[in-house]
């Protein structure tokens, strides 16, 4: 066996620095995001997909099966599309019915199966689904652009090129449901398969597979084959709400670790005594494509476009100082060191930027995204250790006084009508009292205001105040899992759910950033990703695509 | 009898313990712990009694007995003691090796992180289901109209 050497690297961005919210909110997907891992693997593999099944009406009603094998396992996507009215599409939770539903299927669905999805799948959460159902989608066309193509491809034309560029994707998905919702598979099933073992990892690829159906669809409804470049620039748009937000509360282990995995790859990066001369021409090339990325990202929110602006001019510094510093000393490093007076935006663009080059050097890390175990607490004995605890990991969340009115405005509850998330505001809507316990920082504060002053067993104390388990359960987890908790008031009136949306979203590889409120956001998936038949060459070159190269 | 997966029972327990007023975290650890229960031999009336216990009862208790006995390792390994099926499930649900040295002794390996093996299905009374489910709808907040265009925050047309 060879011995494994960790690569030097510099000291880590401390988790006060990193974990929060603005910061969070600021981030853009980097090569180490569960797309841009799924599609190496599928390109390390090889990788054939084969449609067995099409039967699809003229007008693109119908059903397809999309199969792939992977890690010694067939994968299977059934896609349903259907005749839906106009007035019944909406992306929001509350929709009943959509344009095309999806589940990834283990194996190939025989007659019997494929009946059983069809069934099923148009009926979503109403629906009920068996363990050979590892995930379950569904989206809706962009209207406008899906008949622009179909129309251009009937009259024997190519869509116009600046239509695919400002949209972007012909369908949106509106949920991607995994993990044993409503009967589907468990996570624990397939997580140990070779492939699936990332987070996300079945999801994503339903999403890349979701993506070619749309393509041949549009192909298929307009009867002619559309451009390779724009149908490479065509991803799979997705509509995200607060449904997504409270995951990242609810699962400090894996938070932790896409975190730390995150900062060890620019830890590393940084390190990085010389680059060599083809290094520095990549990084100059990936902060130009950057730049041509700004220029095309433009959203209808005036607030979120300004930021864009911002961005794109300071984003011009910061070539020039990457520029001048490339052929010195430890240039990475020195980098990142003269640009901490810019944005968080530009900061994070940057950590994006430096790590795309080298997945030599930070791939492997990917391997440690997933949470196969479970949280492992560091229990603690007595009440006086567990103060220490707080005060060593959560000088954060302590010392505010969460009964002043702009620390506790808002709160998380559960809608009776959908069973999603929601945000209210404590003082204007009734259902406070039945908030969800996503207030880790208000919890840690009470739990450390409670702490006896005589010493006690932890044990003992939870018996007599057991409404302090999440956060003596949150305070044994922070030695750990240092990236395990958004340092911020997650219940204050400046906190913005788009924050935790955007971190999540950046790690799936999203990108094209479209929010439409501080708590629901469009973005574009598998832009500029690799076709099913383009798996062998340079599947991996795709991080922030840009139109028209 | 419903063919369940084991997380949406899991979710749902975990949700039917906050209902009945457990802490988030001792509720967290009644759902793994239930649902391995549930594994072993499916029966429900304890889950049942675990849950109208509350804020009293084995849901406070074992969350206990957890915490005082993971903090008395020896050399690595914790001792504990007892044969509740639902206390013995939720020892199964902790990330760690388990060793049973007989029917009422197991020594946990806090240096050895595992998770227990698991059915890919649970079949579960849709009667059971329902209870549980009126349990969790506790915790949920009926709509308004404020939350129905707000609480979300998205547009109400998708169309474009």
């Amino acid at each position: 066996m060879k011995d494994f050497i960790a690569p030097d690297q510099v000291p880590l961005r401390p988790p006060s620095q990193v974990m929060r919210l603005s910061r969070m909110g600021s981030m853009f997907p980097t090569r180490l995001s569960f797309l841009r891992s799924l599609i190496r693997r599928l390109s390390a593999e090889h990788v054939k997909v084969t449609r067995p099944v099409w039967d699809m009406c003229a007008n693109g009603f119908g059903r397809a099966v999309y199969s792939l094998k992977l890690g010694g396992h067939t994968y299977s996507l059934v896609a349903i599309s259907t005749d839906l009215p106009p007035e019944m599409r909406t992306d929001r939770v509350i929709a009943e019915a959509w344009d095309s539903a999806y589940v990834l299927y283990d194996g190939v669905p025989d007659l019997a199966e494929l009946d059983r999805i069809t069934a099923n799948a148009p009926r979503q959460e109403a629906g009920r689904y068996t363990e050979r159902d590892l995930v379950l989608s569904r989206a809706n066309k962009s209207v406008r652009l899906f008949a622009h193509v179909t129309d251009r491809l009937r009259a024997g034309q190519q869509p116009d090129a600046d239509m695919i560029r400002d949209v972007g994707y012909l369908m949106r998905t509106t949920a991607v449901y995994g993990n044993g919702k409503f009967g589907i598979a468990d996570r624990s099933l397939i997580k140990d398969r070779p492939g699936l073992e990332g987070p996300f990892a079945a999801e994503m690829l339903t999403v890349w597979l979701i993506r070619t159906f749309t393509h041949d669809l549009v192909e298929h409804v307009g009867g002619a084959a559309l451009d390779r470049d724009l149908k490479r620039h065509l991803g799979v748009g997705n509509s995200t709400g607060l449904g997504m937000a409270p995951f990242l509360v609810t699962h400090p282990v894996l938070l932790n670790n896409w975190m730390m995995v995150r900062e060890t790859a620019l830890a590393r990066v940084r390190a990085i005594a010389r680059l060599d001369a083809k290094d520095q021409q990549r990084l100059l090339d990936l902060a130009d494509r950057a730049s041509q990325h700004l220029a095309q990202w433009s959203v209808p929110d005036p607030v979120h476009q300004a930021r864009i602006e911002h961005l794109r001019v300071d984003w011009q510094g910061v070539v020039g100082i990457v520029a001048n510093n490339l052929n010195n000393p430890n240039a990475l490093d020195e980098i990142v060191k003269q640009t901490q007076d810019y944005s968080e935006d530009v900061q994070e663009l940057l950590v994006s930027l430096l790590i795309e080059p080298f997945g030599s050097l930070v791939d492997g890390l990917t391997d440690c995204m997933g949470d196969p175990i479970g949280a492992i607490p560091t229990y603690v004995a007595d009440t006086n250790a567990l103060r220490k605890v707080l005060d060593q990991h959560f000088a954060w969340a302590i010392n505010t006084d969460y009964t002043a009115p702009e620390e506790c405005q808002q709160f998380w509850y559960v809608s009776e009508a959908k069973q999603e998330p929601r945000l209210g505001d404590r003082f204007a809507e009734a259902g406070a009292d039945l908030e969800s316990p996503l207030d880790i920082a208000r919890r840690i504060a009470a739990l450390y205001h409670a702490l006896p002053d005589q010493q006690q067993s932890v044990a003992d104390f939870l018996r007599t105040a057991p409404e302090h388990g999440l956060a003596i359960e949150r305070a044994q987890l922070a030695a750990r899992y240092p990236y395990g908790e958004i340092q911020d008031n997650l219940i204050g009136a400046g906190c913005l759910p788009i924050d935790m949306l955007r971190c999540k979203l950046s790690f799936f590889g999203a990108s094209k950033f479209d929010p439409k409120s501080d708590r629901w956001t469009r973005i574009t998936l598998c832009q500029g990703a690799p076709l099913a038949d383009e798996l062998d060459e340079g599947a991996d070159d795709w991080w922030l695509p840009v139109f028209g190269t | 009898m419903t063919h369940c997966s084991l997380n949406e029972v899991e979710t749902l327990l975990t949700k039917a313990a906050r209902g009945c007023g457990a802490d988030a975290a001792q509720a967290a650890h009644f759902g793994r712990g239930a649902v391995m229960c549930l594994c072993d031999d499916g029966a429900t009336a304890r889950i049942h009694e675990a849950l109208a216990a509350l804020p009293n009862g084995v849901i406070v208790e074992y969350a206990a007995k957890i915490q005082y006995g993971m903090t008395q390792s020896n050399e690595g390994t914790v001792v504990f003691q007892g044969d509740a099926p639902l206390w013995i499930g939720y020892l199964a649900a902790l990330p760690y090796q388990i060793t049973w040295t007989s029917g009422i002794e197991c020594t946990v390996h806090m240096d050895a992180f595992e998770s227990a093996d698991k059915p890919a299905r649970l079949q579960v009374d849709p009667d059971d289901i329902a209870q549980w489910q009126a349990l969790a709808a506790k915790t949920f907040v009926p709509e308004s109209e404020q939350s129905r265009l707000a609480g979300a925050g998205a547009g109400l047309t998708d169309n474009d």
